[in-house]
């Protein structure tokens, strides 16, 4: 039988365990958890940037437990929330963020056809199956909890107050990884007042229903929220080396199925919903992969090299970096193309054709950096990216919803309330486009010279292809 | 459909012009709906009604892209029916009308869709943002208890919220509703 326990955490001082919750902590699937780090390789920029999914997991747990205390939750709400808080990243493979990319590209949709809920991520499937099937959590949970927390997860639960306090703009899991990445970052970008806030929400009643609002007194506590939210996302998640380990990553994994034909990658992200893919995806963290396909016996494939390029930190580099604009492409049918690459595409054969496109452009690019530089480069090593910066207004809400501020004489919507927010510009979003390539450079002046040399000829391929809106 | 390419034409579809964000979501909201497209834009339950935080990205992506203009006419505060009356509009540039065009002449069927929609809410006394926020409301409500309801209850599920509307205006919304054949739809159980 468990107790309660105290784990001390660098964030929060001591989180109290539960001993309901303890058994949970204690399983093979949670303790996984302390091999995949929270930001993959930011530590090739950040070097403190080490912590884990296992870290932030009780994290979450914590201020959830917190959040459910200020809100007057019942005690099967709270034990709820608390649940689905310690379990939320129980799906996050190896390196985080960057399995959730190829998850969605090896999806077996059609096995899957009539389990994907619209805007339902592969990776949040794969935590569901854990939670509804891990022996061990089995032994600890309530068939019925466990089907709770999916639905709470999946945003699928009646209860819109709870949803909030797991996934919405004001969640439990955005209120501890800004703290604990700006900590284990070293940065101070992502730092709020976590007591004011909390003393800042309040329940809302909107007719029947019941949903986390912030009261009037608040606005403040939350501007300064959502600041933090804007500054380390574009300091630190944006950061452009962090971006290119990402995409590094992610191409050694690809290329690794797609060149290399590696079938034991393919399986590992090749999501069918069967038993079978959980039991294999969870055998395997971060020093898993990196320590198997950085092995002598991968050496000329492709997904050692960039894997090995990674451990060595000898990164890609970028050689281009513009926005989207009019005042940068003149021609509307290149801004648009060059938009619609940014991964929007719902459909699976748009979808394919931007991928093609893709391809084709990077092929293109790798040419011409070859014939500038006279050096030869791999395009299968040359990475077009394309990502948009939201406005700090468009930060202060979710994809989901705005966050309200309680009435009387009825809630309104924060951007409207708060004096800092209304006077700022929604124009401020940008798409911007990049090229990473693997080519050297020391020094700053170095550096500058090659971006000026490549700007022309990097921009010439991208107005040549795309001129036509990408059509081959 | 993606919440872009949807903004672009339902913009388009409206004569390259919509005053305000909240008719701008509404009327995305009911084409969409029409479209059998409103999950795939990703609306959810709001205050003020179905929103879909992807329209408003899609919205704030193309002015950055030089594809739509936005000017905002602030009045200040909240009005008498509790919606905001600051108010942004949205205009189609000259690149927009071309984007527009290009998707048209790409996708005949969508666009085929997207004006059958649109044509289907004007016929329907193309209502104003807020009738028009209160049918959505009403709408997503009533899809959600599954049961038919009628204008009393509209008027006291409105009151719920705050809102001060007139019984013209929840029989407006009303008949709109019923003129989408959108009633129909949740007594036949979809």
């Amino acid at each position: 039988m468990s107790v309660d326990r105290q784990i001390r955490c660098p964030v929060h001082g001591f989180i109290h365990l539960h001993a309901e919750h303890a058994d949970i902590v204690a399983s093979r699937a949670f303790q996984r958890l302390r091999g995949i780090r929270q930001l993959a390789f930011a530590n090739l920029v950040y070097p403190g940037a080490l912590h884990t999914r296992f870290d932030h997991s009780l994290g979450v747990y914590h201020v959830a437990q917190l959040l459910g205390k200020q809100l007057k939750l019942s005690s099967s709400e709270l034990g709820l929330v608390q649940l689905a808080a310690l379990v939320h990243d129980l799906g996050h493979g190896p390196f985080s963020h960057v399995s959730e990319n190829v998850l969605e590209r090896y999806a077996d949709r059609e096995k899957l056809a009539g389990r994907i809920k619209s805007k339902e991520k592969i990776h949040e499937l794969v935590t569901a199956d854990i939670v509804l099937a891990d022996d061990e959590l089995a032994q600890c949970t309530t068939p019925k909890d466990r089907e709770r927390v999916v639905s709470l997860l999946t945003a699928a639960y009646g209860e819109p107050l709870l949803r909030d306090l797991v996934s919405g703009p004001l969640d439990a899991d955005k209120q501890d990884y800004l703290l604990r990445d700006s900590m284990f970052c070293g940065v101070q970008y992502g730092v709020f007042d976590l007591h004011q806030l909390h003393r800042s929400l309040c329940v809302g009643e909107q007719g029947e229903e019941k949903s986390l609002m912030i009261k009037a007194t608040g606005v403040h506590a939350l501007e300064q929220f959502i600041l933090a939210k804007y500054y380390l996302t574009t300091q630190v998640y944006g950061h452009r080396v962090r971006l290119i380990t990402d995409h590094m990553l992610t191409r050694a994994v690809v290329l690794g199925i797609e060149v290399d034909g590696i079938d034991e990658l393919r399986a590992l992200y090749a999501y069918d919903g069967e038993p079978s893919f959980a039991e294999r995806y969870a055998e395997w963290d971060d020093a898993r992969l990196l320590l198997t396909y950085t092995d002598q016996k991968f050496e000329g494939k492709y997904c050692h090299k960039l894997l090995t390029r990674l451990v060595r930190r000898r990164l890609l580099k970028q050689v281009f970096a513009r926005p989207v604009t009019k005042e940068v492409f003149l021609d509307e049918h290149v801004r648009d193309a060059l938009a619609r690459l940014t991964g929007s595409e719902d459909k699976p054969d748009e979808r394919e054709q931007q991928e093609k496109l893709r391809a084709r452009l990077e092929d293109a690019l790798a040419e011409a950096i070859s014939e500038t530089l006279e050096a030869e480069v791999d395009p299968r090593l040359v990475v077009l990216n394309l990502y948009t910066v939201k406005s700090v207004r468009a930060q202060s809400r979710e994809d989901e919803k705005a966050v309200l501020v309680d009435g009387p004489p009825q809630p309104v919507p924060f951007e409207e309330r708060s004096t800092l927010f209304r006077s700022i510009d929604q124009r401020m979003d940008e798409t911007v486009v990049e090229v990473y390539a693997p080519v050297a450079y020391e020094t700053e002046a170095e550096k500058r010279t090659l971006l000026n040399l490549l700007h022309d000829p990097m921009m010439a391929v991208l107005q040549d292809h795309l001129s036509q809106g990408g059509e081959a | 459909m993606n919440a872009r390419d949807l903004v672009l034409l339902v913009v388009d579809a409206f004569g390259g012009e919509i005053q305000g964000k909240t008719w701008l979501q509404k009327r995305c909201y009911f084409v969409a709906l029409l479209c059998s497209w409103h999950d795939q834009i990703g609306f959810e339950a709001h205050y003020y009604g179905p929103y879909s935080g992807e329209i408003d990205n899609a919205a704030g992506q193309l002015r950055a892209l030089g594809f739509l203009e936005e000017s905002r006419a602030a009045f200040g505060g909240i009005g008498e029916g509790g919606f905001g009356v600051s108010r942004y509009d949205y205009r189609l540039t000259p690149d927009g009308h071309n984007i527009a065009s290009v998707r048209k002449e790409r996708g005949p069927d969508t666009w085929e869709a997207i004006e059958g929609a649109v044509r289907r809410i004007q016929e329907a006394g193309d209502p104003n943002y807020v009738e028009l926020s209160i049918a959505a409301k009403a709408y997503y409500l009533l899809e959600q208890k599954g049961g038919p309801a009628s204008a009393d209850d509209l008027s006291q599920l409105a009151q719920g919220f705050g809102w001060q509307i007139t019984g013209q205006q929840v029989e407006r919304a009303w008949q709109f509703l019923k003129q989408l054949d959108l009633i129909q739809i949740i007594r036949g159980g979809n």
